[in-house]
C-alpha cells in the first residue's frame, strides 16, 4: 500500500502527542502523550522500512520501544515522587527550577 | 699610582665594616672602623701625587717609562721666547730633553700668549717651523727612542700613550655584543683630585668625631661619609661613563642620607628629598647624554669618547645634543642656575656634611665631569669658537645670582651655601671659556678654603650652641681665636687676596675668560669677585667683630674640631702658589697623561698655560683688577658693616648718617656715601634676586613637585574611576545580560518543551529549504 | 649523566606536583609534617636547579636549547611535549625555583588567616609547577597549558586568604587574564593552521615556528601576521601588565596574601614578557616590527602612568603594585626596540624586578603583619620601631628606584640605552622620545619611593602604636630575605653574571632577525 497512509497516521498521532505535551496539565497525561509520540515514530519507522525494504526500520522500532519503556518507567517514578512531595501533579505549579 | 683603584674599594670596605660592626664597637668609637681606611687613601693619594710631581711619569705595563712631552706651537710665534734646545731643569732626569713633539697649528689659532710651550722642561721650539711645515710629530720615550710620525698618527699615538696613564680594567659585562669594562683611568687630573678628596674627607671625619659626638646615629653617619668618599673617588677614577654614573648616583644617595640625617624633623626630610630629586632631574640629561654618546660613538670609555670628539669622529647635532644633555646633569649636580635651589636647603644637614658634600666633593662632581669629558664638551658646545656658549653663560649667571643672594642671608651657613654656588659658577664658567686648567685649579683651591670656611662655621655654630643666625653672633674673634684666624684665612682665600689660594685660581679664571675671547664674562666674573669679597666681609664682620649679641656663652671648640681647621688653613693659604702664572706646576700635574687636553689648545690656548714663560702684561693687569676689586669689596664691607656696629636696614642708616655728620668725617662720609649709593643700588638688586629666587624659582620647583602629585591623583582617578570602570563595565554588562536572559528559566517544563519543539521545527524547515 | 640531561627539567617541574599530591594525603593537623614536605619538595627542586646550573653550557657554543626533551603528547592535535632551556629561560627558571623556595621558608611561621597550611602550601606547589613549566615549554599548547595552570592556585590564594576586597580582586584577576588567554589561544591555533612543515603538516612547535630559515610560516601574509600578533599581544600584555590592561594588578597585589603577592610580582608577571621574547618576536618578526612603536608607546605610558599613580596612593602595597607597572614598562621598552641590547636589558630587568619587588612585597607584608594596616597614614617611624626592617626598606626602595650598584640600574639603563638606536626599520626619533620620557620616569620613580620612605620609614611612630614593642626581623624572615638582598647587590655590581648568560642566546636568536 501507499506509504502515505501510514505516514499520515503517524503524523496525526504525533501531532496529537505534541498537543498533549504542550497543553495538558497533568504530568501523567504528558507522559502518555510522550508515549503517543514515540509510537507515532514507530509507525513511521516501520512504514519506511517496508517502503524501502530496509530491515533497519523495524530494528529501530524495537529500539524505540525498549527506550520508551525504560523512559516511562523512570518518568512515572519521578511523577510519583513529585506527587509525594507536592500532593498534586499539576505541572504548572511545579516550577522550583525557576530563576 | 697603580694602586689608586683601591681607593673606592677601601672606603667601601670602611662603609661596610661600620654598618655591620659599628654598633659592636665601643659607643662613639665607630670612626675607628672608617678613619683608617681614609688614612690609607690619603697615603696612597700622596704617594701617587709624589709620583706625578717627581717622576713626571710612571712605569706602564710594558715597563717603559712613557713620558709625554708635547709642545704646542702656534704658527707665527714658533720662535719661542725661550727657544733654546738644551737647557732644562736639573734635578731629575728629563726624558723629554731634546725632543719636541709638535703639532702644527692650523686655522684660527692665534693665541694670546706667545711661544706657548708645555714641555715640562720648558724646551724651546726652534725646530718647530720645520716640523710644523712637515706636519710631523716626534715622540719621545724614555728608553731613548724617538720616532717621527705623521701628525694624524701622532694623535693616535699620543692618545694611546696618554691614555696609557694607568688604565686598569677588567671585562665587566657584555650586552648585545658590546663589552663594558669596569676600570680606572689614572692620570694627573685624577691623582690631584684623589688627593684633594681624600685629604678633605679625612679632615672632615676627624672633625666630625668632635662635632657629632653624642649625636644620634653616629655610626650611620660615619659609615655614610665613608661610602660617600668611596663614591666620589669612584667617579674621579672611573674609566668609563657607566662606572662614573655609579659614583655619581652613590653620592646622590649619600647626600640624601646625610642631609636627612636628622630625619626626625620634617624639614630635613624635605631638604634631603629636594636635593635628591633635583639632582635626579638633572640626571635625565646625564643619562640621555650618555645614551646619545653611546649611540654615536659605540663606547662609553671616557678616553675614547674624548678622542672621538676631538678628532671629529663624532660630531654634529648629535654631539651637541649629548653635550648639552650631559651639561643638564651638571647643572643639577653642581647646583647651577636654575637647578641650584636644593643646595641652600641642604644646609639642614649637619655642618660636616655641608663641608664635605657642598664644598669639596659632590658639587664639584659635575664640574669634574665637564673637565673629564672636556673633549666632548669642547667639541659639542664649541668652546673657543665664539664669544659665548651655554656652559660659560650658565656658569656666569649662576655666579652672579648666587653672589647677590649671599648678600642678603642671615644664616651663616646659607651665606656659604650661596657662596659655593657662586664659586661653582666660576668653575663652570672657566671650563666654558676654555680655561680648563684654571677651572680645575679653582676646584682644587676652592675645596680647601670652602671646607675650611664650612668647618669654621660649624665651629662657630657649635660654640654658640647651635645658633646659626649671624644676627645673634658678633665679637667672637676674642672668644674663639683659632676659629677666627682660620676663618679669616679662608675668607681672604675666597675673596681672592694675594697670596692666598683663591687669588691665583680666580685670577687664572678671569684671565682665561678675557683672553679666550669671553670678555663679557670677564666682566661678570669681576663683578662676582667684588661681591664675593663684600659678602664674605659682611659675614666675617657680623660674626666675629663688634659685640656679642646672642644669648649663649660662646667658647672655642675642642681640638678635634680646631685641629682640622688649622690643618686646612695651610693649604688654603699656600696651595695657590702651585698655580702661579710664573710657574704653573699645578697645570703640569693635572696634565700628566692627559695630553689629549693639549689638543684643546686648538680652541683655547690658555688651557695650556706654559709652565715657564714670560708672564704677559695683560696678566698683571687682569690680576691687578681682580685684586683691586677684592680689596674694594672687603674694604666696603668693613665700612658698611663694621663701622655701623649694628646690622640692620641700611637705607635707614644712610639717611640717619647724612644727618649730623661733620666735615671732619668727610672722607669717611664720602666712603660711606659711595658705599651707600652703591649699596642702595645693590641692596634692592640683591633683594630682588633673593625674592625671585624664593618666590619664583623655588616656587616653580615646588609647584612642579606638587603638580606631579596632583597629576598622580588625576592619573589614579582616571585609572580607578574611568579605566577600571570600563573593565568592571564588562562584568556589569555580563551581569545585566545574565539578568535578562535568566527569565527564560521559568521552571515550567511545558514551556521548555514548546521552545524546544519550535526550534526543531524551525531547523527542520531550514534544512528543507537549504536542500 | 645523560639521564640527568633528559630528565632534569621534567623532574624539576613536576616534583612540586608530586609534593602537592603527598600534601593532600596528609592530615591537616600535622602542620610540621606538611611544612616539611613542602619545604623538602621545593628544596629538592632547587637542588635540581643547581644541578642544571652546573651542567648548563655557558660558553655559547651550543646553539639552541639544552636539556631538551621532545616526546609525542597529543598527536591528534599535533602537540608534543617539547621542553628545553636556553640562556633566555635559564635565569627565569632559576628565579622561579628560588623565589618559591624563599616563599615557603617565609611561610614557616607566617600563614595568613584562615589558617590552613595544607591547602596554602598545596597551592604554592601547584603554582610552582605552572611557573616552571611555562618557562621551559617549547610547544605552544604546552605553554598555554602551563600558562593557565598558574591561574587557579593564584585565584584561590587571593579568594580565600586575601584582604577585604578579595572576592572582587580574585575574580577580576582570573577573568581578565583568561580573557587575554582566549585570544592568545586563537592566535596559537592560527599559527598552527598557517604553518607548513617541510615534511608537510602543521606544527605547534616554537622552535620550528621561529626558525626563519625553515620557512614554516612562509605563507603567512602581512595582515594575517598582524592579527595573530595582536591576539598574542593581548594575551601577553595583560599578563605583563601593560597599560591599559593593567588594572587587575593593583587589586590582585593589594588583596593577595604576602606570599601570593611575592609570587605574582616576582614570577607571574615575567611570564608575559618572557612570552614576548620567546614566542611573539621570533615567530612573527615582521609583525613585531610593525607593532614595535606602539608597544614602545604603551610601555612609556606605563612608566609615567604607573609612577604618577604611585604618588596618589595611600596603601603601601598598592603603591608597590603600581611601581611594578612602571618597572615592567622599562622591560617592555627594551623589548620594543627589538635590539639585542634592548632584549638583554629586558631580561635583566625581569630578573632584577623579580628580586627587588619580591623583596618589597615581603617587607610590605611583614609591615602589615605587625602594624595591622597597609595605610601609609597609619604607618610611620619604621626606622624607630623596627630599625632593621626600616633599613632594609630604605635599601630596597633605593634598589627599586634604580640606584646604580643595585640590581635595578643595569636593566633600566640598558633599556633606555637601546632606545637610542632601535632596530632597523623603526623610527629613531620616536624611540628617542621614548628614551627621554623613560628618563623622566626615573625621576618620578625616585619621587614616589622617597615619598613613601618619608612617610613610612622616617617620622614618628604613630600614636596608636606608641609604646608598643615591635618584633624586628625574625629568623625565617632573615632566611628568606638575605638571599634576595645579596642578589640585589651582586647583580647590581656584577651584571655580567646575568648578562653573559642571556647575551649569547639573545644574540643568536635576535641579531639575525632584526638586523
Amino acid at each position: 500500500m501507499d506509504t502515505v497512509y501510514p505516514l499520515t497516521l503517524s503524523a496525526l498521532l504525533f501531532g496529537i502527542g505534541v498537543y498533549g505535551i504542550l497543553a495538558r496539565k497533568n504530568a501523567v497525561m504528558i507522559l502518555a502523550s510522550v508515549e503517543l509520540m514515540l509510537n507515532a515514530c514507530n509507525i513511521n519507522f516501520v512504514a519506511f522500512g517496508a517502503a524501502w525494504n530496509e530491515i533497519s526500520g523495524q530494528v529501530f522500532a524495537l529500539f524505540v520501544i525498549a527506550v520508551a519503556a525504560a523512559e516511562v518507567g523512570i518518568g512515572l517514578a519521578i511523577v510519583l515522587l513529585i506527587y509525594r512531595n507536592h500532593v498534586n501533579v499539576n505541572v504548572d505549579e511545579i516550577d522550583s527550577m525557576k530563576w | 699610582m697603580k694602586f689608586l683603584f683601591l681607593l673606592p674599594l677601601l672606603n667601601l670596605a670602611g662603609f661596610l665594616l661600620a654598618i655591620f660592626f659599628g654598633k659592636s664597637v665601643a659607643k662613639g668609637k665607630a670612626h675607628l672602623l672608617t678613619v683608617p681606611f681614609l688614612v690609607v687613601s690619603v697615603l696612597l693619594s700622596v704617594f701617587a701625587f709624589g709620583q706625578i710631581v717627581f717622576d713626571n711619569g710612571t712605569v706602564d705595563d710594558d715597563g717603559r717609562t712613557v713620558a709625554v712631552c708635547s709642545v704646542l706651537a702656534e704658527s707665527q710665534d714658533a720662535t719661542a721666547a725661550d727657544g733654546h734646545g738644551g737647557g732644562h731643569e736639573s734635578g731629575h732626569e728629563n726624558p723629554c730633553e731634546g725632543v719636541h713633539a709638535v703639532s702644527a697649528a692650523t686655522s684660527g689659532v692665534t693665541s694670546g700668549t706667545s711661544g706657548t710651550t708645555d714641555a715640562p722642561a720648558g724646551h724651546g721650539s726652534d725646530e718647530v717651523s720645520h716640523a710644523a711645515a712637515a706636519g710631523v710629530v716626534r715622540l719621545a720615550s724614555a728608553d731613548g727612542g724617538e720616532t717621527d710620525v705623521a701628525q694624524g698618527v701622532a694623535h693616535e699615538e699620543l692618545g694611546k700613550r696618554s691614555s696609557h696613564g694607568i688604565d686598569q680594567s677588567f671585562e665587566w659585562f657584555t650586552i648585545g655584543g658590546t663589552t663594558f669594562h669596569m676600570g680606572v683611568h689614572v692620570d694627573g687630573l685624577a691623582v690631584v683630585l684623589c688627593l684633594m678628596v681624600s685629604v678633605i674627607a679625612l679632615m672632615i671625619q676627624i672633625y666630625s668625631i668632635g662635632y657629632m659626638k653624642g649625636e644620634v646615629r653616629y655610626v650611620q653617619f660615619m659609615a655614610t661619609i665613608s661610602l660617600f668618599a668611596g663614591g666620589m673617588l669612584l667617579l674621579v677614577l672611573a674609566s668609563n661613563l657607566f662606572l662614573a654614573i655609579f659614583g655619581w648616583e652613590i653620592m646622590g644617595l649619600c647626600s640624601y642620607l646625610l642631609i636627612g640625617h636628622y630625619w626626625e624633623e620634617r624639614e630635613n626630610q624635605n631638604a634631603a628629598i629636594k636635593a635628591f630629586l633635583t639632582t635626579r632631574t638633572g640626571d635625565i640629561g646625564l643619562l640621555s647624554g650618555s645614551f646619545i654618546l653611546f649611540g654615536i660613538a659605540g663606547t662609553l670609555n671616557i678616553q675614547e669618547l674624548n678622542d672621538a670628539a676631538v678628532t671629529g669622529t663624532i660630531g654634529g647635532v648629535a654631539l651637541t645634543t649629548a653635550a648639552i644633555a650631559l651639561f643638564i646633569g651638571v647643572i643639577g649636580k653642581s647646583a647651577q642656575f636654575p637647578l641650584h635651589t636644593w643646595l641652600p636647603d641642604a644646609m639642614a644637614g649637619p655642618t660636616p656634611v655641608s663641608a664635605l658634600i657642598h664644598a669639596a666633593t659632590m658639587v664639584v662632581a659635575g664640574v669634574y665631569l665637564v673637565a673629564r669629558l672636556y673633549g666632548v664638551f669642547a667639541a659639542g658646545v664649541e668652546i673657543g669658537e665664539s664669544g659665548v656658549n651655554l656652559i660659560v653663560a650658565i656658569g656666569c649667571v649662576t655666579a652672579i645670582i648666587a653672589a647677590f643672594l649671599a648678600l642678603v642671608q642671615w644664616d651663616i651657613k646659607k651665606v656659604l651655601a650661596y657662596s659655593t654656588i657662586s664659586q661653582l659658577g666660576y668653575m663652570v664658567m672657566a671650563l666654558g671659556a676654555g680655561a680648563w686648567g684654571a677651572g680645575v685649579f679653582h676646584v682644587f683651591t676652592h675645596a680647601f678654603f670652602k671646607a675650611l670656611l664650612f668647618l669654621g662655621s660649624g665651629s662657630v655654630i657649635h660654640g654658640c650652641h647651635h645658633e646659626q643666625d649671624m644676627r645673634q653672633m658678633g665679637g667672637l674673634r676674642k672668644l674663639m681665636p683659632k676659629t677666627f684666624w682660620t676663618w679669616t684665612i679662608g675668607t681672604l682665600a675666597l675673596s681672592g687676596i694675594i697670596p692666598f689660594a683663591g687669588f691665583w685660581s680666580k685670577d687664572e679664571i678671569l684671565g682665561g675668560a678675557y683672553q679666550n675671547g669671553y670678555e663679557i664674562f670677564f666682566v661678570g666674573g669681576a663683578i662676582v669677585a667684588f661681591l664675593t669679597a663684600f659678602y664674605m666681609g659682611r659675614a666675617t664682620i657680623l660674626t666675629f667683630f663688634g659685640d656679642y649679641r646672642g644669648h649663649a656663652h660662646p667658647h672655642e671648640s675642642p681640638s678635634l674640631m680646631t685641629g682640622p681647621l688649622l690643618f686646612l688653613a695651610v693649604p688654603s693659604a699656600l696651595v695657590g702658589l702651585f698655580g702661579t702664572p710664573w710657574n704653573n706646576v699645578f697645570l703640569e700635574w693635572v696634565q700628566t697623561f692627559t695630553v689629549k687636553m693639549t689638543d684643546f689648545a686648538l680652541f683655547n690656548p690658555l688651557g695650556k698655560v706654559a709652565v715657564h714663560h714670560e708672564v704677559e702684561t695683560i696678566t698683571y693687569v687682569l690680576a691687578g683688577v681682580s685684586l683691586a676689586l677684592a680689596l674694594l669689596g672687603l674694604g666696603l664691607s668693613w665700612v658698611v658693616f663694621q663701622m655701623k656696629k649694628t646690622p640692620g636696614d641700611l637705607t635707614e642708616r644712610i639717611a640717619a648718617l647724612r644727618v649730623g655728620r661733620t666735615l671732619l668725617e668727610n672722607k669717611y662720609y664720602l666712603d660711606d656715601l659711595y658705599g651707600g649709593i652703591v649699596y642702595t643700588f645693590r641692596e634692592p638688586l640683591a633683594k630682588a634676586v633673593n625674592w625671585t629666587n624664593k618666590h619664583v624659582i623655588d616656587v616653580v620647583l615646588d609647584l612642579t613637585g606638587k603638580s606631579m602629585i596632583e597629576f598622580g591623583k588625576g592619573t589614579y582617578f582616571f585609572d580607578q574611576d574611568l579605566l577600571d570602570k570600563v573593565y568592571d563595565g564588562s562584568a556589569v554588562g555580563a551581569d545585566r545580560g545574565g539578568n535578562v536572559l535568566k527569565r527564560m528559566q521559568t521552571g515550567q517544563v511545558q514551556q521548555y518543551l514548546a521552545v524546544f519543539l519550535a526550534a526543531s521545527a524551525g531547523l527542520g524547515i531550514l534544512l528543507l529549504a537549504a536542500n | 649523566m645523560e639521564w640527568f640531561d633528559d630528565w632534569a627539567l621534567s623532574l624539576a617541574t613536576f616534583l612540586p606536583l608530586v609534593g602537592a599530591a603527598i600534601l593532600l594525603a596528609l592530615p591537616k593537623e600535622r602542620e610540621n609534617v606538611i611544612k616539611t614536605v613542602a619545604l623538602g619538595a621545593s628544596i629538592l627542586c632547587a637542588v635540581i636547579g643547581i644541578g642544571i646550573l652546573f651542567r648548563f653550557d655557558f660558553s655559547g657554543d651550543v646553539a639552541g636549547y639544552q636539556f631538551e626533551a621532545n616526546r609525542k603528547w597529543i598527536s591528534a592535535i599535533g602537540t608534543n611535549y617539547h621542553i628545553g632551556l636556553d640562556g633566555i629561560s635559564l635565569p627565569l627558571f632559576i628565579l622561579a625555583l628560588g623565589i618559591t623556595l624563599l616563599v615557603i621558608i617565609y611561610s614557616w611561621d607566617h600563614f595568613p588567616e584562615p589558617h590552613n597550611p595544607k591547602m596554602f602550601l598545596f597551592l604554592i606547589l601547584l603554582l610552582e609547577t605552572g611557573m616552571l613549566g611555562s618557562f621551559i615549554s617549547l610547544d605552544l599548547i604546552l605553554f598555554f597549558v602551563f600558562f593557565e595552570i598558574v591561574l587557579l592556585p593564584m585565584y584561590f590564594m587571593i579568594a580565600v586568604w586575601g584582604g577585604e576586597n578579595r572576592a572582587y580582586a580574585s575574580i577580576k584577576f582570573f577573568l581578565f587574564t583568561m580573557f587575554g588567554s582566549a585570544f592568545m589561544l586563537v592566535s596559537f591555533l592560527a599559527l598552527y593552521f598557517m604553518s607548513t612543515l617541510p615534511s608537510g603538516g602543521h606544527t605547534f612547535d616554537i622552535v620550528h615556528l621561529s626558525d626563519q630559515d625553515l620557512g614554516v610560516l612562509s605563507d603567512l601574509g602581512t595582515t594575517a601576521g598582524r592579527w595573530i600578533f595582536a591576539g598574542m599581544f593581548l594575551g601577553f600584555a595583560i599578563k605583563v601588565p601593560m597599560w591599559p590592561v593593567h588594572t587587575w594588578l593593583p587589586d590582585a597585589h593589594t588583596e593577595a596574601p604576602t606570599q601570593g603577592s611575592v609570587l605574582l610580582a616576582a614570577v607571574l608577571l615575567k611570564m608575559g614578557t618572557y612570552a614576548f621574547v620567546r614566542i611573539s618576536l621570533p615567530i612573527l618578526p615582521d609583525a613585531a616590527r610593525d607593532f614595535a612603536p606602539y608597544i614602545g608607546l604603551l610601555a612609556v605610558i606605563g612608566i609615567i602612568y604607573g609612577s604618577l599613580a604611585c604618588l596618589a596612593q595611600t596603601d603601601v602595597k598598592r603603591l608597590i603594585a603600581f611601581s611594578s607597572v612602571g618597572h615592567m614598562g622599562f622591560v617592555m621598552l627594551g623589548i620594543a626596540t627589538l635590539t639585542p641590547i634592548g632584549i638583554n636589558a629586558a631580561l635583566f630587568g625581569m630578573i632584577s624586578h623579580g628580586i627587588v619587588t619580591g623583596l618589597l612585597f615581603f617587607l610590605a607584608g611583614s609591615m602589615q603583619h605587625r602594624y595591622h594596616t597597609r595605610e601609609i597614614s597609619r604607618l610611620g617611624g619604621l626606622l624607630i620601631s623596627m630599625p632593621r626592617l626600616g633599613g632594609l626598606l630604605v635599601f630596597t626602595s633605593f634598589a627599586s628606584l634604580g640606584l646604580p650598584a643595585l640590581a635595578g640600574f643595569p636593566g633600566e639603563f640598558s633599556s633606555m640605552l637601546s632606545a637610542y638606536q632601535p632596530a632597523e626599520g623603526l623610527n629613531e626619533a620616536v624611540f628617542r622620545t621614548f628614551m627621554v620620557i623613560a628618563a623622566v620616569g626615573t625621576v618620578l620613580t625616585a619621587g614616589y619611593m622617597l615619598y613613601m620612605l618619608q612617610r613610612v620609614a622616617q617620622g614618628k611612630v604613630p600614636d596608636e602604636w606608641a609604646g608598643h614593642t615591635f618584633h624586628d626581623i625574625g629568623t625565617f624572615e632573615y632566611m628568606s630575605w638575605v638571599p634576595l638582598v645579596l642578589m640585589t647587590v651582586v647583580l647590581g655590581v656584577f651584571p655580567g653574571i646575568l648578562m653573559s648568560v642571556t647575551d649569547k642566546s639573545v644574540m643568536s636568536i635576535f641579531s639575525g632577525i632584526f638586523g
